[in-house]
């Protein structure tokens, strides 16, 4: 029997979609681990035992100062050139939401080496939203985690998701690494972008929540009575699936 | 940090500043002068963006530097806001265990600043009252207000002092209690331990018992007592922890018209006989239940390998001080009741039910009052903070907004948890912890916050309300504790927990000693956040995000806790000596026998006069009107259907809903909102107690407080139906529900303060009895429940008093997902019919808020028939014969049917000839004398009728479904129509011709919360 891949999940300090995620790498047929974030800071080696490194969502650090800044401060200091290692073997890193901000606050998207380039901000409404939100998959890119969708539903659940670049000059550069747009401005994020991926495809970081779309139940409008057009697989689970072929092939 | 020099102060701003926008300040310490310049640039990476953030960092002599930037940008004043000593700073909390990861010989504070010109604003003379509520509170912070132009109206020790006593050395004090009555009454209020005169007697008898003074001899202890005792005495009786109320015995006389006494009858305990005789009756047929009114949290076993439970509280008093923090401990505090459950469960949805005052108020009735507008706005803001930084979803609540609430807010805070059934083989809703083990605290430290907690919230707000009751809350703190308890709990590293809330370690350590019969807890091993507290503090001190656990293998948890990255700290041991002991230094400091402190107060001896055949009902010292009505004006069926549904208890709480995080967790597979555009209101949630499972947990709620001003009884019975109703409506096993009830009161104890109480006892008597009619008439037994009593606010000029309100939670299941239903029309040409087993009613309608009808009109309820009614329509929905279920609630049929409406994006079209005629002709001179221009058709639409629900059905299933219900009062209405329009028919003429896009917008009426 084929050994199934490896996935590692960072928990602790304040994330909180660990488990879930767990569930939709699972699902997809990665075996996966979760991982305190003082058990990889203290022994930060063990991350290339891995095929994908997931940071989920949640609160790390309480979001203090910046969102996601506190979490890829520690990360920088103490497991910066073993992540970087790792990207260059091909390997998967994927940020969600909080996820997200943390590759961005690392210069991880759009492009390892490319530091100071954008910042998630506060959504234009200074407020949290949840909702479902209408996204599309940018093709015109390399953009292997996102193939086999094009327009398609997840939720989001952020405060702080508004994409700002440092300045204008730096727009092409990042439409260059535009893996995910909003259907509509649901945040005031530059040019509507939802998700953010490197050249070689294997750096993914997006706001919406993949993980909290694996079966049709967790759609906001499934019934039986009613015929919805919920996709199989469900776009979110597709997401993974993608990582499973990626690091399978 | 005690030797601190310089204080530098660093910020980050955009580069266009917007007027009253937050800009973070931090004031940063150092040890030597040079650490901060030496470090500048690994200072700026922490805290600046370099994306869209400038970072600016200034010594004392040059901060001026900062004002000449903001007075560039055209501001006149500069605000500097910071925390008052004491109060949890999360932000700094964070930075510095950062400045601690990078070696920073550094500490900050942290504070905001905002800059405005005073041209914008009114009130030039006074800004720390113009701000005040807007920017902040005085209870936890503090303001100094700069004018640019003059810089010498800043004070820079401003932002360097931020001391607290912390040379104090913790004193024990003896207390005298050779006291006169009244001297022993001066003395419980002077000390705020709301106790009784016979309380304090009983203290005093214990002290001059021979036992107490054998077992003090022995301890090397002075026979007389000391603070510490009399603080633990206190806060173990207070109304909050012990609900002396509740268990009062109550004499009711029941008089005839002629005041004649017919009859007399003792109530020993309301919630023995109304509240847990119920359930112990339930009990042999509802196998399920696995702890009731014992643990944190009612249990239920949900399938073959787990259990849920569920807790709701209420946080009214401190919410009513500071909304923010008030909030956010509520939540937080109840997510730790459940953490607190058996061994420990994992919380995994929360509800939050809120009833606030008139959010349009012109200005409060007292000047201690908080503006209705900074209540509502902070409360929410403090759910969004507390849930969403948890990674708890908030699945399911309700606000309600009365003129009625204006003493406190009432502010429900409710929590479900999974735990498996078994761990190790040990039963996981029971405790195991035995003598010998360890006390040991988890968590955050102990300050000087929170002190007083359950005796302040045991009185009725006045002006000299304390303000160490007061707390912010941190929960990362909580998440960090919660994540590590789940994992000890599942490498059986805790025999016992509970959680530390009111009465702080007095409490959960004097709960937990009844386990083995006795405890010693060494005080001077707690851990502080600050030197510098009296002893009798750290014992009772609330300071949040702590957990009490037992434990056989401390080593082994320390380990685990480092790894967690949370503080625990051994603190002492249990054994079996039959005494709570308090120690420093391995000196004996405090000690209480703990049947004295667990059954020595006093119980309350009440009396209830009744009339025989007069119903109870809440008496206002005040008069509530909602509108002033034009009364020559006759408002058609449209206008009414408009205004109602823009009411705010009715209109969508879509805005707020969605700044709470419903869905984290992935296992809210029944939202708040449902349908094509997702606006479209459910009426309760399903959350799957695992990922995978098959089954679901059901979550509802009830309130129905208007009822009160009518018939408390009946106010009851509506709670637990609209609970049940809710539940049913998206598929609710209606053999496997189960309820809680929160009881918000004003004070029932008459005083010559509360001339009202003996009314406001006949109501709790009668909303005891009705809420034990109905539990036992639908099975659904009480599993768990808390009273709050003291809903008033007093002083010499005012006297308020909240509306007794009793909210019913609802817990249940549903065996397999795939049979969920939502409230909204699937598809059209469905039928659509009211199903009914109670008759409408006029008095405490939205109707009659908003015209301000003059009726006692009241809805009536058929509760066996409701009950066989509900059964039926579930084992309908398991037959796929129901496309949609929705309850009849406020605004009536009218408001279901365009909720329906809305969540479908789809029409209907209703003729209601043939509907209510009986209620309207056994009624004719009520109906006919409404102020409306179609009487009878207002009273058929928008009367409020419990026991109703509304489906719809495919054609398909027309006849099977008919057939189904022959027994029951069923009205066919009409059609599930495609085009988006609302049409109401009589036998020949149109009633209401409303299209979905003025149907929504009414709906979607802004609401008055943020």
């Amino acid at each position: 029997m084929k050994t199934k891949p490896k996935a590692l999940v960072i928990c602790a300090d304040g994330i909180n979609c660990e488990e879930e995620t767990a569930h939709a790498l699972n699902k997809a047929g990665f075996e996966t681990s979760i991982k305190l974030t003082r058990q990889i800071l203290n022994d930060p080696k063990q991350i290339k035992h891995f095929q994908i490194f997931v940071i989920p969502g949640g609160f790390s650090f309480g979001d203090e100062i910046y969102s996601g800044k506190v979490l890829s401060l520690t990360l920088e200091k103490q497991v910066m050139p073993v992540i970087m290692d790792f990207i260059d073997n091909n390997k998967i890193i994927l940020g969600i939401c909080n996820g997200f901000q943390v590759l961005v606050n690392l210069g991880l998207v759009p492009e390892p080496g490319l530091t100071d380039t954008c910042v998630l901000n506060h959504n234009k409404q200074h407020k949290f939203i949840n909702r479902w939100v209408n996204l599309r998959a940018n093709h015109s890119i390399n953009n292997p985690l996102l193939q086999n969708l094009d327009i398609f539903e997840l939720p989001i659940r952020h405060g702080e998701g508004n994409l700002t670049l440092k300045d204008d000059n730096l727009s092409g550069l990042i439409n260059e690494h535009a893996a995910l747009y909003y259907d509509s401005d649901v945040n005031g994020s530059f040019h509507k972008i939802a998700g953010l991926t490197n050249k070689n495809g294997n750096i993914l970081g997006l706001m919406p929540h993949p993980e909290a779309f694996v079966t049709k139940y967790q759609h906001y409008n499934w019934s039986k009575h009613k015929d919805n057009n919920i996709p199989n697989p469900t776009p979110g689970f597709q997401i993974f699936l993608n990582a499973y072929n990626y690091v399978n092939c | 940090m005690q030797k601190t020099s310089t204080i530098f102060l660093a910020t980050v701003i955009p580069h266009k500043i917007k007027e009253l926008d937050s800009i973070p300040l931090y004031f940063i310490a150092q040890d030597d002068d040079k650490n901060f310049l030496n470090n500048e640039s690994q200072i700026q990476k922490i805290l600046s963006n370099n994306v869209s953030d400038k970072f600016l960092a200034y010594n004392p002599n040059n901060w001026v530097e900062l004002l000449n930037i903001l007075k560039n940008q055209n501001y006149s004043h500069f605000i500097i806001k910071k925390f008052l000593p004491g109060v949890t700073d999360t932000k700094a909390n964070t930075i510095n265990e950062v400045f601690n990861l990078f070696s920073l010989p550094l500490h900050v504070t942290c504070g905001s600043g905002f800059a405005f010109n005073a041209k914008n604003i009114k009130n030039k003379n006074n800004y720390s009252e113009y701000f005040k509520y807007k920017l902040y509170n005085e209870l936890t912070e503090i303001i100094s207000v700069i004018d640019l132009n003059d810089t010498s109206t800043f004070n820079s020790r401003f932002w360097t002092e931020n001391t607290i006593n912390k040379d104090h050395k913790p004193k024990i004090n003896s207390v005298n209690l050779d006291l006169s009555d009244a001297e022993l009454i001066e003395l419980s209020n002077s000390k705020l331990l709301a106790l009784t005169l016979a309380e304090m007697k009983n203290i005093q008898k214990y002290y001059q018992s021979t036992n107490t003074k054998n077992l003090r001899l022995k301890l090397n202890l002075s026979p007389k007592p000391n603070d510490i005792e009399l603080e633990i005495i206190a806060q173990t009786w207070s109304e909050h922890c012990k609900h002396k109320i509740f268990n009062a015995t109550i004499t009711c006389h029941y008089f005839d018209s002629e005041n004649k006494l017919i009859e007399s009858k003792k109530i020993n305990s309301l919630f023995k006989e109304f509240i847990e005789s119920p359930t112990l009756e339930l009990m042999p047929e509802k196998p399920n239940l696995l702890s009731v009114f014992s643990d944190n949290a009612g249990i239920i076993k949900f399938d073959e390998n787990y259990s849920v439970c569920f807790k709701v509280e209420t946080h009214n008093s401190p919410s009513a001080l500071e909304p923010f923090g008030g909030a956010v401990t509520g939540l937080l505090g109840v997510n730790r009741d459940i953490l607190g459950t058996g061994l420990g469960a994992k919380p995994i949805l929360n509800t939050d039910v809120l009833c606030f005052s008139d959010p349009f108020e012109k200005k409060p009735l007292h000047e201690k009052l908080l503006p209705s507008y900074a209540i509502i706005n902070g409360v929410r803001k403090g759910i969004e903070d507390a849930g969403n930084k948890s990674g708890i979803p908030c699945v399911n609540g309700s606000v309600f907004y009365h003129t009625g609430y204006r003493a406190k807010p009432l502010v429900f805070c409710g929590t479900a948890g999974v735990m498996p059934l078994t761990i190790d083989n040990k039963e996981t809703h029971k405790k195991y912890t035995k003598i010998n083990d360890r006390i040991v605290m988890v968590g955050g430290r102990v300050g000087a916050d929170g002190i007083h907690g359950a005796t302040f919230s045991s009185i009725a707000l006045n002006e000299n309300s304390p303000r160490s009751a007061v707390q912010i809350g941190d929960p990362l703190t909580q998440k960090r504790m919660l994540d590590l308890i789940i994992k000890a709990r599942d490498l059986s590293l805790i025999t016992g927990i509970t959680d530390n809330g009111a009465g702080g370690l007095s409490s959960s350590v004097g709960e937990m000693a009844r386990l083995t019969n006795g405890a010693s807890l060494y005080a001077d091993k707690v851990p502080l956040k600050y030197p510098g507290l009296d002893y009798w503090e750290i014992i009772v001190s609330e300071s949040q995000e702590r957990m009490t656990v037992s434990t056989d293998k401390f080593d082994e948890l320390s380990d685990l806790a480092s790894e967690y990255g949370v503080e625990i700290t051994d603190i002492g041991y249990f054994h079996d000596r039959g005494y709570l002991e308090i120690l420093s230094n391995d000196k004996t400091i405090a000690v209480l026998d703990l049947d004295f402190l667990h059954n020595g107060h006093s119980d309350l001896n009440l009396k209830a006069d009744f009339k025989i055949n007069e119903k109870s009902a809440f008496i206002s010292e005040i008069e509530y009107l909602d509108v002033k009505q034009d009364n020559n004006y006759k408002a058609s069926l449209n206008e009414i259907l408009l205004s109602l549904l823009s009411h705010p208890n009715i209109a969508s709480k879509e805005p707020v809903i969605r700044q709470y995080d419903h869905e984290v967790g992935g296992k809210t597979i029944i939202k708040p909102f449902t349908g094509p555009k997702q606006d479209g209101p459910n009426d309760a949630a399903c959350v799957l107690p695992y990922l995978n499972s098959n089954s679901g947990i059901i979550i509802s709620c009830g309130i129905n407080p208007l009822m009160s001003f009518y018939d408390c009884y009946l106010m009851a019975v509506l709670a637990v139906d609209e609970a049940i109703r809710n539940a049913l409506c998206v598929g609710c096993n209606m053999d496997e529900i189960y309820l809680l009830d929160n009881f918000c009161f004003p004070d029932p104890i008459e005083s010559d303060t509360n001339k009202l109480g003996h009314n406001n006892l006949k109501c709790l008597v009668s909303i005891a009895q009705g809420l034990k009619e109905a539990v036992l008439a639908f099975k659904a037994p009480l599993i768990s429940g808390k009273d709050s009593m003291k809903n008033d606010f007093i002083t010499d000029k005012v006297k308020l008093s909240d509306i007794p309100t009793l909210l019913i939670s609802a817990i249940g299941k549903i065996d397999d997902i795939n049979n969920c239903t939502t409230a909204s029309f699937k598809n059209s040409d469905d039928y659509i019919y009211l199903l009914t087993a109670g008759n409408p009613g006029l008095a405490g309608s939205h109707l009659q808020s908003i015209y301000n009808l003059k009726t006692n009109h009241l809805p009536n309820l058929n509760l066996s028939q409701a009950n066989l009614l509900y059964h039926k329509i579930n084992q309908a929905m398991n037959e796929n014969l129901i496309n949609s279920a929705h309850d009849l609630s406020e605004g009536g049929l009218a408001i279901a049917i365009s909720e329906s409406c809305i969540g479908g994006d789809l029409g209907a079209r209703i003729n209601i000839s043939k509907l209510f005629q009986d209620d309207i002709l056994n009624s004719p001179e009520t109906i006919k004398n409404l102020p409306f221009n179609d009487n009878n058709n207002a009273f058929k639409l928008f009367a409020e009728a419990p026991g109703s629900i509304l489906v719809s059905v495919s054609e398909k299933n027309k006849n099977t479904f008919e057939s189904l219900f022959k027994d029951h009062k069923t009205y066919y209405l009409g059609r599930v129509i495609a085009e988006r329009k609302f049409i109401v028919e009589d036998v020949d003429k149109n009633l209401i011709n409303a299209s979905l896009e003025e149907i929504v917008k009414a709906y979607k009426t802004p609401q008055p919360i943020d």
